[in-house]
């Protein structure tokens, strides 16, 4: 029996922990609020809060319902824009009429949950925060910039909460209904009694499931499945000594949330806005992002530079770069599964960049991405290692460019070399991202933009 | 003509409905037994079945039918519809032959008690094909061209004008595949009473026209169809006519004897409800070295499918927009192994508009001219197509509306002379045209004893806020608060309308509120009642118990009259943008919009911004980002999905200023209003690359801009 809350209802189900949320929120549930538009996590039509207790503290977070398994709801509490609907409309709700910010109707339900889960979100509120809250809200008629002006409405409002908890506050101002005031207390109740259910051993496994549901949603919603997205031991991200480490089912948000990360990449924020949108950040796991083993894959890229180590089930220890053995082909059995990676943190005298170039803004597949890690000692470069995505047939490692780099003194003579050689080591392909020309042209532009960032005085030449 | 309809702004009347999840678009709809349809498509681009297996599948649990074409019911009214195409090819009959014309064509329907269901069963059918020789690409095919029944060659004057003046200008423009994408996957809904009666929920832009097509198609009487279209979730055009698939599983349906559900997937609706085609356009344009346009030649080619022609005016404009003497304009059609184009939002105008206004700003240029003020060199006072006086025309203040609001002649004319920080800097704008027309319209209107009115039409509302264009309508006419007045539409029982298209709904259903209600208010004195200070001035029970009836009624036919054959009737939009051009990636970045209407008489103020905002949007992405690719090795699509088929995000969309003229149109109809779908989307795209060519000094005549392009030598 899985067991969770649905807006203020107990569920108990016994329906197959594969069927995507959505499914059963429209079809079994009935609440059609919630709607369907593309079924791969795209568009955010379909955009619900999951509230978890983290730490023994309620927190919730966006998720696109189409790629949620029902198996992810298990001991937490989904909301739908039925529940966060009342007699009297909420001041989301309100401010988005006022400012005509709906036209067909048909993604407003999305924008409402993304603005509401901006409200119930611990981080600091702020205008751009707000407006970062829908990146994963496509609206086709388009109303975006009045869609904004609500967000910089909802986010005014959300200030006055000061130090009161997001969920508290919600109620008071009657964001949401007062039935939430509750629900920490019942999701405490309900994790007590759960019972996990025995997963078979050679079952597939399922983290976020924002891959797999794209890849083959008919295939697994009647299967036999793992559900790795909430298990502890997969969960967490700390250091140790100069190490950084994290759980192979830690998702994009988690590590832009982590203290740790925080701390030493300060520029973190910009790196992962670039990522996809906000529900898939926060469903989609990192190790699931190795795994899925995309040649342009973003945090794959980003922990490439970075020199991740990663840890199997059976103990197995393998550098990230020797993931890739072809296309989509992993040097890892079947039944092998990341549980945990490290990096060494960068010290003081090691700088990190990561950039990434897409078609769109954001919500977008990059067309080329890099990133680079380079120590310095005395003015002179001692280690370089720089990874790129888009321009071969898995994710890799610049190594005869990082080579070249090493024991020398950055200059622009050296950069305009540099982005020479790695031109040697990619084999790009035109398609619907760019010809491949282009490609190499980005890939030394963005050679030359981590430099330019790295080294503001540089004068380099583009 | 009376001329009260004032413009106050008021905010949806479903808005209500909207944020709260409360509004049921058709998926919503269910109905006791219903049923799932799943279609399975065809994965080659020409040839025929040589043998489907279906056996697995009708095994496969909740499966109640397999239909494919060898056990599909006949659909009678196809079997009497002889039309052919320009090609001569055989027309489109889903399940109802062997062969495959496009690729994504339906091969079968797999029907069962739940989605789920149906959904793995379609997995499990199995198809052999015999392939033939596809052809999907139009540039390679570009010689193959048809003569379309409408739209052919026009020509004024000098036919050679254009290229024998002293400064010539000779260009070639290409517009890809673009694909409305609406929010809300399209599909039907049919539940049968028996063998000749059926109801359908449906997405359309017009249930009386799909009424007509299922009447039709199934040769029943007009009351037996109903169809119920209430909410709508985004259409841009694609909802402009019933589609083969909703007919074969409204016949499926009848068959099982069962209500039949299908919504389409997203990769679907790549395929099986149009597109604005892929169009190959060259403009030859002559003018003197003063800037006065000597002669212009415009020619488009566009593609359609093997089984149907497909037409729009791409070199309509070319025609009157600009008091050229000589104009030679040409249009063609090249039918292809794909699935039929549709008007999208800015039909054929949209496709033409980025040849023309780009190469006018080429020409003004050439004969070194600021292209607004060669724009108002060559203005056309009346059109020069028809000679008829325009019935309004705004167009010159509104270029000094937009220029001054952007600061246009503050800016370096020079290209690639500004710059900030490390992105080149670009000014450029356009002009958008599109037909205001008033087709016919029914309304009924009903006041009740506690003086709420009730406004009945079978229009639609797909987003623009029809609903809350004829509240405000009826508002301005009887008076009556907002909260007394409720329009009802989407259900073809109601009094009939046209479609929901060609920007036309409110000029047609809103003359329809606006006569119905001044009726009723003749209706009302001659019964002693009146409307005074938002009130029924009277007593209307007495009225209405001595009438027997439990409401005053009156039902208006409205419609255009001889005025729409002495006056050319357009609507008009200036489009201003600056633009950011980074020179090391060749990323564009709309940064300012100005858009001006001169759409008349502006009726619902916050409806009608937010569909310029949303047309100027729908703009940036058909100049930067939208572009339906096909692989032509398979004839199918690799970017069916909204990942990869770029519609724009938010942070793709920068502020954008809109200004109406807000002059009523004393002409058109009662409200002086003209349409504003269209141009808002209109020109946009040629605004942008005029300015990437400000920004940069290169011209990009290949949509999308995209930055491989900009950086190309």
């Amino acid at each position: 029996m899985l067991r969770f809350i649905l807006n203020n209802e107990d569920i108990g189900t016994t329906l197959s922990p594969g069927m995507p949320l959505l499914d059963f929120i429209r079809y079994h549930q009935h609440l059609t609020g919630t709607k369907a538009g593309c079924n791969e996590g795209d568009c955010g039509a379909c955009t619900i809060l999951i509230g978890d207790l983290h730490n023994g503290e309620l927190r919730y977070r966006s998720f696109t319902s189409c790629l949620t398994p029902l198996g992810n709801a298990r001991g937490k509490h989904i909301v739908t824009i039925e529940g966060v609907s009342m007699p009297s409309l909420n001041p989301i709700q309100q401010a988005l009429i006022d400012n005509s910010a709906t036209q067909c109707g048909f993604c407003t339900p999305g924008f409402v949950m993304s603005l509401a889960g901006f409200c119930l979100s611990r981080q600091v509120p702020k205008r751009r925060r707000a407006i970062a809250a829908i990146d994963g809200n496509i609206c086709r008629c388009t109303g975006y910039k009045s869609i904004e002006k609500t967000a910089s409405i909802i986010a005014n409002f959300v200030k006055q909460r000061n130090e009161t908890d997001p969920v508290t506050f919600a109620v008071e101002q009657q964001i949401l209904p007062s039935w939430f005031s509750g629900i920490e207390e019942r999701l405490k109740k309900l994790t007590l009694s759960l019972n996990g259910e025995p997963a078979a051993a050679g079952t597939p496994i399922v983290g976020g499931g924002t891959d797999l549901y794209v890849q083959k949603p008919e295939d697994i919603r009647e299967q036999s499945l793992r559900f790795f997205f909430d298990d502890p031991s997969l969960k967490g991200i700390s250091r140790q000594g100069n190490k950084c480490i994290f759980g192979a089912s830690s998702t994009a948000t988690d590590l832009l949330e982590s203290a740790v990360m925080q701390e030493y990449f300060p520029q973190l924020e910009n790196y992962i806005k670039l990522v996809s949108s906000t529900p898939i950040r926060n469903m989609a796991t990192i190790a699931g992002n190795f795994i899925n083993a995309s040649p342009i894959g973003d945090l794959t890229i980003f922990f490439l530079a970075l020199d991740t180590t990663l840890e199997f089930n059976t103990g197995r220890i393998l550098p990230l770069r020797q993931l890739y053995k072809g296309y989509k082909q992993l040097n890892k059995t079947e039944e092998e599964y990341v549980c945990r990676c490290w990096f060494e943190l960068p010290d003081k005298d090691t700088l990190f960049h990561f950039e990434k170039v897409s078609k769109r803004t954001h919500l977008d597949i990059a067309s080329v991405n890099t990133a680079i890690c380079i120590r310095m000692q005395d003015g002179y470069i001692s280690k370089a290692r720089i990874s790129a995505g888009g321009l071969n047939p898995v994710p890799g490692l610049l190594t005869d460019t990082a080579a070249f780099l090493e024991g020398q003194i950055p200059d622009d003579a050296l950069v305009q070399q540099a982005c020479a050689i790695a031109q040697k080591e990619i084999s790009p392909i035109s398609d619907a991202r760019g010809t491949a020309d282009y490609k190499r042209l980005l890939l030394e532009q963005l050679i030359k933009a981590h430099f330019i960032t790295l080294f503001p005085s540089l004068p380099i030449q583009v | 003509m009376k001329n009260d309809i004032q413009n106050k702004p008021i905010n949806r009347v479903d808005g209500r409905a909207k944020v709260t999840g409360a509004a049921k678009y058709f998926a919503e709809i269910e109905v006791p037994g219903m049923t799932h349809c799943v279609m399975v498509t065809s994965t080659i681009t020409r040839g025929s079945i040589t043998s489907i297996d279906t056996k697995q599948a009708e095994r496969a649990p909740g499966v109640l039918a397999v239909l494919t074409h060898l056990n599909m019911p006949a659909i009678p009214g196809w079997a009497a519809d002889n039309s052919k195409p320009s090609s001569g090819g055989e027309k489109l009959r889903l399940l109802g032959s062997d062969k495959i014309l496009f690729n994504g064509q339906p091969i079968a329907l797999v029907i069962a008690d739940t989605l789920e269901r149906a959904q793995y069963a379609a997995t499990l059918v199995k198809t052999i094909y015999k392939k033939e020789a596809h052809k999907t690409d139009l540039a390679k095919h570009k010689t193959e061209v048809h003569m379309p029944s409408r739209l052919g060659d026009y020509s004024r004057g000098d036919a050679n004008a254009h290229s024998t003046a002293p400064v010539t200008l000779k260009a070639d423009y290409v517009i890809p595949i673009e694909v409305h994408n609406p929010m809300e996957l399209h599909g039907v809904l049919a539940l049968w009473d028996g063998e000749d009666k059926v109801t359908v929920w449906t997405k359309t832009q017009g249930v009386k026209d799909t009424q007509e097509t299922i009447t039709a198609a199934f040769k029943l009487e007009e009351k037996n169809v109903q169809v119920h279209s209430e909410f709508v979730g985004g259409g841009f055009g694609m909802g402009l006519r019933t589609w083969p698939q909703d007919i074969v599983v409204i016949a499926a349906a009848k068959k099982l004897k069962r209500p039949v559900k299908l919504v389409m997937t997203r990769q679907q609706m790549f395929t099986m409800v149009g597109y604005r085609p892929y169009t190959l356009q060259h403009i030859s344009m002559g003018a003197t070295a003063d800037g006065k346009l000597s002669g212009m030649y415009h020619e488009a080619i566009g593609e359609t499918a093997s089984y149907e022609d497909f037409t729009e005016a791409t070199v309509r404009m070319t025609r009157f927009m600009y008091a050229c003497p000589n104009v030679t304009t040409k249009y063609r059609i090249v039918p292809l192994d794909r699935g039929v184009p549709i008007w999208m939002r800015g039909p054929g105008e949209a496709t033409g508009a980025f040849a023309l206004e780009s190469a006018i700003d080429e020409m003004a240029y050439k004969v070194n001219m600021d292209p607004v003020e060669f724009r108002i060199l060559n203005f056309a006072e009346t059109d020069p197509e028809r000679n008829k006086p325009f019935s309004s025309n705004h167009l010159k203040e509104a270029y000094q509306l937009g220029a001054e609001k952007i600061g246009w002649f503050k800016r370096n004319r020079q290209p690639r002379s500004m710059k900030e920080g490390d992105w080149l800097v670009g000014y450029g704008m356009s002009t958008g045209v599109f037909g205001a027309y008033r087709g016919g319209s029914t309304c009924r209107a009903q006041l009740n004893g506690d003086g709420s009115l009730v406004l009945q039409s079978a229009t639609a509302d797909i987003g623009p806020g029809t609903g809350t264009a004829m509240v405000q309508i009826a508002h301005e006419v009887t008076g009556l608060p907002i909260e007394k007045i409720r329009f009802e539409l989407g259900d073809s029982s109601l009094p009939p309308s046209g479609s929901q298209g060609g920007s036309a709904t409110v000029s047609t259903v809103g003359s329809a509120v606006y006569d119905v209600c001044t009726a009723l208010k003749e209706m009302m004195a001659a019964k002693g009642l009146s409307f005074e200070n938002g009130a029924v001035k009277g007593n209307i029970k007495d009225v209405l118990a001595a009438d027997g009836k439990p409401y005053l009624e009156v039902t208006k036919e409205s419609k255009g009259g001889a005025e729409q054959q002495k006056y050319s009737m357009y609507s008009f939009s200036i489009h201003f943008t600056e633009v950011h051009v980074h020179p090391g990636t060749g990323v564009v970045r709309v940064k300012r919009v100005v858009t001006v209407a001169d759409s008349g008489r502006i009726v619902s103020p916050k409806t009608a911004a937010s569909q310029m905002i949303g047309g100027v949007t729908g703009g940036i992405g058909m100049a930067l980002t939208e572009e339906a690719i096909i692989d032509h090795r398979y004839g199918r699509f690799v970017n069916n999905n909204l990942a990869d088929y770029h519609v724009p995000v938010s942070a793709d969309v920068p502020h954008i200023e809109t200004i109406f003229i807000d002059k009523p149109d004393p002409i058109i109809n009662p409200m002086g209003s003209k349409g504003m779908g269209e141009i808002a989307l209109i020109g946009f795209s040629a605004a942008v690359a005029n300015a990437v060519y400000h920004a940069t000094g290169k011209r990009i005549r290949e949509l999308p801009i995209t930055p491989d392009k900009i950086l190309a030598v």
